[in-house]
């Protein structure tokens, strides 16, 4: 019964799925109609944005923005300009495209009604770029003069985390086993690591020592460079990882100071 | 073909229908719109300009076939496999198409897996509306389907593309997998260089030998009872015999491999038939 209520409801979220494609691909078909038809760049323009909303609704953002670029051509007053510019704002930001949404900036005729939509694209984008610096400035400018106690706060946001490079986490594993890991933050696994190490290099030596010389060759020393040069990837690893959460920790405090200025 | 042809035959089949319009509006010039479809890029609009003609009461089965075509096409450059393989389904079971659009009708085929089809197709088609590829498609279900393509000797009908596919088919890998174990079984390492691959097979020589000096250090020197030899001989044992099968399977995966190349080389060909790049 149970399967079969499955099949069921998966053969109606299919048929829904279809109809909900199939009404959206005969609402950009009327666009590209009115499109087709128009008689001046203005209804041209129009069509195309409408295009490019109905794509943005079904979540098809490098879509809406190929919809958005044809739109350019046909955008001549200052109003269609500032419309095309937020909305191609909104879909890079949309498609996580930060790099470009970070990059763009709004005349008050682009931003219009949409200010607060404008800056939390604006900041967020900043946040995930990197780039604390400019975002911290934005932030000060959007803070109260009176709030001094929130003024401050954001004065006080660090405008860098603790970089682990992770060369130089590679080089210290190669000098002593474990101590990239160390240094990039995961003691238990520096310590791991040279235990494993030395208890190969240990092992070689005792062969060395009891005249096994192809034995500590083949089962000490040859067992020593592959987990010496594992762990000097694994170093490498661990600092990226390091810097990932740490940026990750200061993105959040950053969107946290974004959050309360914007609502 | 290249898009061009497509474009040329959907042409050519909305003047032969030019009865349809989408719109009431007589100004409306429904091939110039279509083109301009095509020209864009807009799938999803020519689906739906596609399903609108299909709903005109006055489309004939013929018609409908080839809208659904149309329709194949589109979702198969959108890259929606199970959407193509609905609307082909839909398609009669001996449709007319013009020739240039059976050809698009059999890349869609054998992209699809759908071998009887095509058989079907060409078994049934008048030779007028057969395209120029149908000997290519129909050797290309026979190498998809693993059959032998040796007595299919009129290769002046394939393109020099599709005849490197065939001869490249017909030329597997001739290594055998119980030669491949016994040469590895010999010396380690020349089971694998019988194969042809080289690397592979220096590194294999070089760990059994490594494990097997230290089991012969381990045993001259400590002794056949000695645990040291026993943990030694062992390594290398299971070392050893993980070459022999490790070749074995190597040589049945590069069969393998080799048939699923030219499966990848028949559908990138056929891709590229109706425009797309490669699967």
């Amino acid at each position: 019964m149970k399967y079969i209520i499955t099949i069921i409801l998966a053969l109606v979220i299919a048929q829904s799925d279809a109809q909900l494609a199939d009404s959206v691909s005969a609402k950009l078909l009327h666009n590209e109609v009115l499109f087709w038809q128009a008689q001046n760049d203005s209804v041209r323009f129009y069509a195309l944005l409408n295009k490019a909303n109905i794509d943005k609704t079904a979540e098809a953002y490098e879509k809406a923005l190929d919809e958005l670029y044809r739109a350019s051509k046909y955008a001549t007053t200052n109003n269609e300009l500032s419309e095309l510019n937020y909305q191609k704002m909104l879909n890079y930001f949309l498609s996580s495209q930060y790099s470009f949404s970070s990059e763009m900036t709004l005349d008050s005729l682009g931003v219009g009604n949409h200010y607060h939509e404008y800056l939390t694209m604006k900041l967020y984008s900043m946040i995930e770029m990197e780039k604390w610096d400019r975002c911290k400035s934005e932030l000060l400018r959007l803070c109260n003069r009176n709030d001094s106690v929130k003024a401050n706060e954001i004065t006080h946001l660090p405008i860098s985390y603790k970089y682990k490079d992770p060369e130089k986490s590679r080089r210290m594993s190669a000098i002593l086993p474990g101590l990239g890991e160390i240094y990039a933050g995961y003691t238990f696994k520096g310590i791991t690591s040279f235990i494993i190490n030395g208890g190969f290099l240990a092992f070689m030596g005792y062969n060395i020592y009891t005249h096994y010389y192809i034995t500590s060759v083949v089962s000490g020393f040859y067992p020593f460079t592959k987990f010496h040069s594992g762990g000097k990837r694994l170093s490498a690893i661990l600092a990226d990882k390091h810097n990932t959460v740490e940026a990750g920790k200061l993105k959040n405090k950053y969107r946290e100071e974004m959050y309360s200025l914007i609502h | 073909m290249n898009r061009l042809c497509i474009k040329q035959g959907i042409s050519i089949l909305f003047l032969l229908f030019s009865s349809i319009a989408y719109s009431q509006n007589n100004s409306f010039d429904t091939v110039a719109f279509y083109n301009h479809l095509l020209a864009e890029n807009l799938y999803p609009e020519q689906i739906a300009f596609n399903n609108q003609l299909l709903k005109d009461n006055y489309v004939s089965s013929q018609q409908k076939d080839s809208l659904y075509l149309n329709i194949s096409i589109a979702y198969c450059r959108l890259g929606y496999t199970d959407s193509v393989n609905a609307t082909l389904s839909k398609i009669s079971p001996i449709p007319v198409f013009s020739v240039h659009a059976s050809g698009v009708f059999l890349s869609l085929l054998i992209l699809n897996n759908k071998y009887d089809k095509v058989n079907g197709f060409i078994a049934t088609s008048t030779p007028e509306h057969l395209p120029t590829n149908y000997y290519e498609a129909k050797i290309s279900v026979k190498m998809l389907m693993r059959q032998s393509t040796i007595n299919d000797t009129d290769i002046n009908k394939l393109s020099p593309q599709m005849l490197n596919i065939k001869t490249e088919y017909e030329h597997p890998p001739h290594h055998s997998a119980f030669l491949a174990g016994l040469y590895s079984a010999v010396l380690p390492g020349m089971g694998k260089l019988y194969l042809g691959y080289g690397q592979e097979a220096l590194s294999g020589f070089v760990a059994n030998a490594a494990l097997g000096t230290q089991a012969a250090e381990s045993y001259f020197r400590a002794g056949p009872n000695s645990a040291r030899f026993i943990l030694s001989a062992t390594l290398f044992g299971l070392f050893y015999g993980g070459n022999i099968w490790g070749s074995i399977v190597l040589a049945k995966k590069q069969k393998r491999d080799h048939l699923k190349q030219v499966d990848y080389e028949i559908y990138n060909y056929y891709n590229s038939c109706i425009g797309n790049s490669a699967k």
